[in-house]
């Protein structure tokens, strides 16, 4: 830019002030409206270019435990100890998935975990929510399931979303970490049900009672879902 | 901003992000004053930004 053009764009901004000779000059914290120094403002600043995330925003909000809410952050932050992370950072384990072959991401845990384990959950839910197809990464649910247009609010969405990955996840812990093998893929699904029970006293009445429907209708295909003749080690085998 | 006495027009970041110093790095360098407060530039009985002081 040309000093010229400079100039009349310092006298252009200058125009929009004019001094008060009342007052005395102050210091203020520009990432706050109130000019206070807050960590908030500094942090989406730092992380986020000044602009909240939509994702934290959502996770934040939820109704459900905070160690959960924690737990969904480094889900959706890539920042779960998975195995391809640990291998990552130096760690000298396989990184398998303790079911398959394939090297253990969020993504695998979440999505594809062989055998029906994940699937199954998921295929659930499609036909709970009445969605067109299945999500298959975390990257396609933050993008298009958490706010495709359904019978329930995102916040419920999201509140049923956090109980079934927060059982996918302590059943890949007992997996992995325990060696403990569930005996039938649906305890998953039962296990995600009584998370969401669980945790239904902090919604709102209302929410409550949509919530207990959701589950009614979850219970409804699990009934039609009679998977416990086949032990996990056949199904993982498919 | 208040009465501009306590801020130097140059080196504060009282107009943008960055001093206008470093904003406008090719004005700064003709400056007659570097130091000059923001009231110096201002003409608070006609209300107006007399700048042009400031400059050779």
């Amino acid at each position: 830019m040309s000093e010229f053009e400079n100039w009349r764009l310092l006298l252009s901004l200058l125009q929009n002030i004019s001094l008060n000779p009342e007052t005395k000059d102050s210091v203020g914290w520009a990432l706050d409206k109130k000019g206070l120094y807050n960590t908030k403002s500094l942090y989406r600043f730092l992380s986020n270019g000044g602009f909240p995330s939509r994702m934290a925003g959502h996770i934040w909000k939820c109704r459900i435990p905070l160690k959960i809410k924690f737990f969904l952050w480094q889900m959706f932050n890539n920042k779960l100890p998975v195995g391809a992370s640990l291998i990552k950072r130096g760690w000298r384990g396989s990184g398998k998935c303790s079911l398959s072959d394939d090297l253990e991401t969020a993504d695998h845990i979440f999505f594809r975990f062989r055998c029906f384990l994940a699937r199954l959950c998921w295929s659930i839910l499609k036909e709970v929510f009445n969605w067109g197809v299945m999500p298959r990464s975390i990257k396609s649910l933050t993008e298009t399931w958490l706010w495709g247009k359904g019978p329930l609010p995102k916040r419920l969405i999201m509140f049923t979303f956090a109980g079934l990955s927060w059982a996918l996840w302590t059943t890949r812990n007992k997996m992995t970490i325990e060696h403990k093998f569930s005996k039938s893929p649906s305890d998953i699904m039962y296990l995600a049900l009584s998370y969401l029970q669980k945790w239904a006293v902090l919604l709102k009445e209302e929410d409550r009672e949509r919530m207990e429907a959701v589950r009614s209708a979850i219970m409804n295909w699990m009934k039609m879902f009679k998977p416990n003749v086949v032990p996990i080690s056949d199904v993982v085998e498919i | 901003m208040g009465n501009g006495d306590n801020c130097r027009f140059w080196q504060d970041c009282w107009l943008l992000n960055v001093p206008p110093k470093i904003a406008f790095d090719d004005l700064y360098k003709m400056v007659r004053d570097p130091y000059v407060s923001v009231s110096d530039c201002w003409e608070g009985e006609i209300g107006l930004w007399t700048l042009g002081d400031p400059f050779l």
